[in-house]
């Protein structure tokens, strides 16, 4: 099966060197550097591995690309940036980062930077104004039953994020940001 | 206002932002002693900006700067298509909101993601509030968060035909977006900020932003109204000037300005940059009594606050004592309203609607 690239649910950004993309189902965010932007980009499900695997070495000039493609493709599929997963490569041919790193650096003193890398963003930001708060709501008309660390204000995120959790005994818990 | 750490900290927070000093000057162990405060009061991408082709992009504070950045960037993504969503609604609706802050803000920056977002702030004139909460009800929590102003906040001395009159469109991607005036958005860039205490360096690199984009700024028009609101800008630009090297091209305003500025402001906002902490909402003072001595430091005597509450700006430090006591005092009267308003039920919605006037 060819790999298919995640289009919906997805805001994407494309930066100089790296994409950033921000899974809006799971509200995770995730920056993906060259080699894992250029595999994920060919990523139309016209594309064959081999194809990919000829793109990157044209475009990037990668040693070992089918390796270096496989592992890519496993890391666009851990972070669900993929349609269907893709299959991790079994046996001896499968490499992680690390190993790849070390064999590629010893061997043909590849460049780091050439091998993919999805990272997930986890920096702490500052919001406008707001403090997390969490909030019991009844299940039906979702008025506020009680409130911690709500400062009482508006609840923004919520009620404004798509999946609320299922009701326990007529309630809702859910996670705000109190304004 | 103690002197410090926390100053030394507000300096090297001006230094980095301002670009006075090469990056390669700063040391990694200045930029990680800042970090924690840049994450919290939102200008890490600002800083990642300052740094990001000095040795110090690889070092952790760096890498940590960039992740805010890249965050940010992500933010501004999804506050834009929020933005260009939510304008078309309201254009269908027949209304023409002006958007004040968030995007409105950042675009004379170089990137979108310089600077963080919060809610999308929309201004009408009061009468169509409800017109315009009927869009925000329909749409369900689908353009983001959402405040709705009758008229302009921090603009009150203007009226809103005056105001509008003055907006102009920018393009948000291809929808035509009503922005105020540069006149107009620098005033309320000034005294938004005042009334928060300057807490945010953010803000202030705003005006700088905001000064150098606009190369034909009409200054009669942005100093004109409350004489004292007025004195308020002057010493926000003052400000931005000696902190962040911001340029005042009419040198009749930049000399006046650097003039406004009393040398307890520029202390208090160092101190302020330095600490980063942001105000804590009220009711957690309430439940964390503990913190409630650093609150009333960091925000309850803010000499900036005070000052501008109390419509009194002494040049000299010891003449602000009594006028953040006084402030204090004014505020503490408050605090029974404050407790009824935070214990009464809240009608939960994904916007606020702000009907009187700030």
């Amino acid at each position: 099966m060819l790999p298919v690239a995640r289009q919906c649910g997805l805001d994407v950004k494309e930066m100089t060197e790296e994409t950033l993309v921000y899974d809006l189902e799971r509200d995770k965010a995730h920056c993906l550097n060259r080699t894992a932007a250029l595999v994920w980009k060919h990523c139309d499900g016209k594309t064959s591995i081999p194809q990919l695997v000829a793109i990157l070495e044209k475009t990037l000039g990668v040693a070992k690309p089918l390796a270096v493609v496989e592992l890519a493709l496993e890391q666009l599929s851990k972070r669900n940036l993929l349609m269907e997963p893709v299959a991790p490569a079994a046996g001896q041919t499968r490499l992680s980062r690390r190993d790849m790193l070390k064999d590629l650096s010893k061997k043909l003193a590849l460049a780091a930077a050439a091998l993919p890398l999805v990272m997930t963003i986890t920096a702490p930001t500052a919001r406008a104004q707001g403090t997390p708060c969490t909030v019991v709501l009844t299940a039906a008309n979702l008025q506020i039953v009680s409130q911690a660390g709500c400062t009482g204000g508006k609840l923004c995120a919520a009620l404004s994020s798509p999946g609320l959790p299922a009701p326990v005994n007529g309630t809702i818990t859910a996670l705000g940001v109190c304004k | 206002m103690p002197r410090g750490r926390n100053s030394k900290n507000g300096e090297t927070v001006a230094a980095l932002l301002a670009g006075a000093r090469p990056s390669a000057a700063l040391a990694a162990s200045e930029i990680s002693a800042v970090v924690p405060s840049l994450l919290e009061t939102g200008a890490g991408s600002l800083a990642w900006w300052r740094i990001r082709s000095s040795g110090l992009r690889t070092s952790p504070a760096g890498r940590q700067l960039q992740q805010a950045y890249r965050k940010h960037t992500l933010e501004a993504v999804a506050h834009e298509k929020h933005l260009e969503r939510l304008i078309a609604l309201m254009q269908a609706a027949g209304l023409d909101p002006i958007v004040i802050k968030g995007w409105a803000t950042a675009r004379p920056y170089p990137e979108s993601g310089l600077r963080p977002y919060g809610d999308i702030d929309l201004c009408l004139p009061a009468e169509q509030l409800d017109r315009a909460a009927a869009v925000l009800e329909a749409a369900d929590g689908s353009c983001g968060e959402v405040d709705l102003h009758a008229g302009v906040p921090d603009l009150a001395d203007r009226t809103w035909s005056a105001v509008y009159g003055r907006s102009q469109r920018a393009l948000l991607g291809s929808t035509p977006v009503r922005v105020l005036s540069p006149e107009d958005h620098l005033r309320l860039l000034c005294l938004h900020q005042v009334r928060h205490g300057m807490w945010r360096p953010m803000w202030l690199y705003d005006v700088r932003a905001a000064l150098e984009s606009t190369p034909d700024f009409d200054w009669t028009c942005c100093l004109s109204g409350d004489a004292k609101e007025t004195c308020w800008v002057l010493r926000v630009v003052g400000l931005a000037q000696r902190l962040l090297g911001a340029q005042v091209r009419d040198r009749r305003i930049a000399r006046e300005a650097a003039q406004a500025v009393p040398p307890w402001m520029v202390e208090t906002v160092l101190w302020r940059w330095g600490s980063g902490r942001d105000r804590k909402p009220f009711a957690h003072y309430l439940r964390h009594p503990a913190d409630a001595a650093r609150g009333l430091l960091h925000d309850g005597l803010n000499p900036i606050k005070a000052a501008y509450r109390l419509g009194m700006c002494p040049r000299s430090r010891s003449l602000m004592l009594p006028v953040q006591a006084a402030a204090f005092l004014a505020r503490a009267v408050e605090i029974p309203r404050r407790l009824w308003t935070r214990m009464r039920p809240q009608a939960a919605g994904p916007f606020v609607m702000h009907r009187a006037r700030a």
